[in-house]
């Protein structure tokens, strides 16, 4: 019978599946993890290239340049250092380049609160899916995947996050009025809630709205003292935790605008000439301001990552060696166990040469069914892996 | 007719050399071969079915001459013309009984599996009491139940020598007339000769010929002895 190896050989691979399903399993880790890991540190590099290609420069505290270059492109507040408003506003004066503000220390139902001004939607061509863009204090538009997530839309609330739970004097949270949504753009705009740089400042505590101590001038128990200058109340005022129209006129701000904080300015050029001499600006040592191409700062990052991927190849290179030196010794072993059998074939006639077949397809069965699997799941993978990328890198952890 | 005349052989690497002077054996015969463990018994079922071949002496099975023959020969011969019952049965635990049986048909290229080889897989199984047990693994059948199976995989080529190594060996005494019963019957329904090593010697009356391996070793040592007198004497 001309295909009897290959139906004995389906036969013992089936019986034997807890063996096979080993065998599989090993050599399907063996090739497809180095590939996997291939593909998503390639869309890794597209996102973060592209991302970072769409930034030309920003503008931000002295110190960690990734730091700054993650707070600016993917919203990153963890160590998140602040420079003036005036920053911006010395930027726009010097007409070297357009000047973005980005303020980005916050967070709401764990999504970054981006503050920010309208320029960002046009220069990062954000289109409003629904409801409009934010127009008064207090007012949000969140990204697609937010908005996905939270199941949020126009007229919706949404609370931003105590930055310490714990210490009950710290600012309180706000309420904020959706104005509108995303459409979605596979970017970390996705996962942001945007409103105007003013919201963003209320959230930080720096401006606030309470009560009309002129109108609540007969409640003795809220004034402590009253000058032509200055009211002073105690600590029973209520301040609004939601902006409305009827109370938004009871908002304001201590202290200056200028001084006000930001973690980072885009600034767009209009050519290389005005960046080279914005360039020159901070680049002394003596400025605060730090001046970044983040695609320069994560090129540097992912030539690190690919020198750290060498490592991980030739570790790959060892794992199939060793399972190929295993695998050997499985089969070798397996025809030691097998003797026997071999021995009855070849006296009930059987050709060596079928014998030989008969291990073959055994293999080749195994070998087949994991390049099946691995096809499969190299297809997945390539299908969902600028998914899984934007998961891992984009997020809100 | 088998004939063996003037038989030597040695197994390379090993003391042990197994000569059988004369031995014949008619078609239809049923031949027990007896004689103590290491004896050579099993050394001359492989020799009659063409897995070894002898360093002297000739082996006739009908007309062919087995020595003379090409390896690939043999191995047609033994296709053709031997069924084979082993002590510990050697089915396939991965087989169930049915592939069990047509074996020799999946692992041949020269035989050809059509529906008249699996309606006698089927056949032998009734006539062996296994017909319900077609589809069970072999694991999950009783020793004596094993042993039918490789009767019926040994029958299913309708060879014309059945050489059974001690076929009733692993069995109780029940399935050991039971198995040797099948064995007779089958052989004489087919008109096939069966050679039959055991140790069993309650079952040797049973045979048309007992062939004692004792003679063999004891005409081997008279014949060792003289070769040595006679090179003593030489010398």
């Amino acid at each position: 019978m001309k295909n009897g190896p290959l139906r004995l050989a389906i036969k013992y691979v089936v019986y034997h599946k807890a063996k096979s399903l080993i065998l599989v399993a090993c050599i399907f880790l063996t090739l497809f993890l180095p590939f996997a890991i291939q593909v998503l540190l390639w869309e890794f590099d597209q996102k973060i290239a592209a991302r970072a290609a769409s930034t030309p420069v920003v503008l931000g505290a002295r110190g960690s340049s990734l730091d700054l270059a993650l707070n600016a492109l993917y919203f990153k507040s963890d160590s998140a250092a602040t420079i003036p408003y005036s920053e911006v506003e010395s930027v726009r004066e010097s007409r070297l380049a357009d000047a973005i503000p980005i303020h980005a220390l916050y967070t709401a139902q764990n999504y970054p609160v981006v503050g920010t001004s309208l320029e960002y939607f046009s220069f990062r061509k954000l289109e409003i899916a629904q409801g409009s863009p934010f127009a008064i204090l207090g007012e949000c538009v969140v990204g697609f995947r937010a908005a996905q997530s939270l199941n949020l839309k126009p007229g919706d609330q949404l609370l931003s996050d105590r930055e310490n739970v714990l210490n009950l004097a710290g600012q309180t949270p706000l309420k904020l009025d959706v104005a509108g949504t995303l459409r979605a753009t596979n970017t970390p705009d996705d996962w942001a809630v945007f409103v105007d740089l003013k919201t963003a400042w209320v959230i930080q505590g720096l401006g606030h709205g309470h009560q009309d101590l002129n109108k609540e001038a007969e409640d003795s128990n809220l004034l402590l003292g009253r000058t032509n200058e200055k009211i002073t109340a105690n600590a029973g005022v209520a301040s609004y935790i939601e902006i409305t129209p009827a109370n938004v006129g009871s908002f304001h701000f201590h202290g200056e605008q200028s001084d006000f904080p930001i973690t980072s300015v885009i600034a767009v050029a209009q050519d290389v000439k005005n960046e080279t001499i914005l360039q020159g600006r901070y680049g002394s040592r003596d400025s605060q301001v730090q001046f970044a191409k983040p695609a320069l700062v994560f090129q540097d990052l992912m030539n690190l990552v690919f020198q750290i991927k060498t490592f991980f190849d030739a570790n790959a290179i060892l794992i199939s060696v060793s399972t190929l030196l295993l695998l050997t010794l499985v089969v070798l072993l397996s025809l030691k166990l097998r003797t026997r059998e071999m021995e009855t074939m070849f006296k009930l006639g059987c050709k060596k040469g079928t014998i030989a077949a008969l291990q073959f397809w055994e293999l080749a069965i195994i070998f087949g069914l994991t390049s099946l699997l691995v096809g499969i799941a190299s297809s997945g993978l390539w299908a969902v892996s600028g998914e899984i990328v934007e998961w891992l890198l984009i997020r809100p952890s | 007719m088998i004939s063996v005349e003037n038989l030597q052989f040695k197994y390379p690497r090993s003391d042990f050399a197994l000569q059988v002077p004369s031995l014949k054996i008619s078609p239809g015969d049923r031949v027990a071969i007896v004689g103590p463990s290491g004896s050579g018994k099993t050394t001359l079922l492989n020799l009659i079915s063409g897995i070894a071949t002898p360093d002297q002496g000739t082996i006739t099975v009908g007309e062919i001459n087995l020595p003379k023959l090409s390896e690939k020969q043999r191995r047609d011969f033994r296709i053709s013309q031997i069924g084979f019952v082993f002590q510990k049965f050697e089915l396939l635990d991965y087989l169930n009984v049915k592939d069990n049986i047509l074996l020799p048909f999946l692992i041949n290229d020269s035989l050809m599996l059509s529906s008249e080889v699996i309606e006698r897989a089927e056949s032998l199984t009734t006539q062996m009491g296994i017909k319900n047990k077609l589809n069970r693994r072999s694991d999950q059948l009783s020793q004596g139940e094993q042993q039918r199976v490789a009767i019926c995989r040994a029958l299913i080529t309708q060879p014309n020598l059945i050489l059974a190594d001690e076929p009733t060996g692993n069995l109780d005494p029940n399935n050991k007339k039971l198995i040797l019963d099948l064995l007779f019957h089958q052989a004489t329904e087919n008109k096939q000769t069966l050679i039959v090593v055991t140790h069993d010697m309650t079952l040797i009356d049973r045979f048309d010929t007992v062939v004692n391996f004792e003679e063999f070793l004891a005409e081997a040592q008279r014949s060792n002895g003289k070769e040595s007198r006679t090179e003593d004497s030489t010398s």
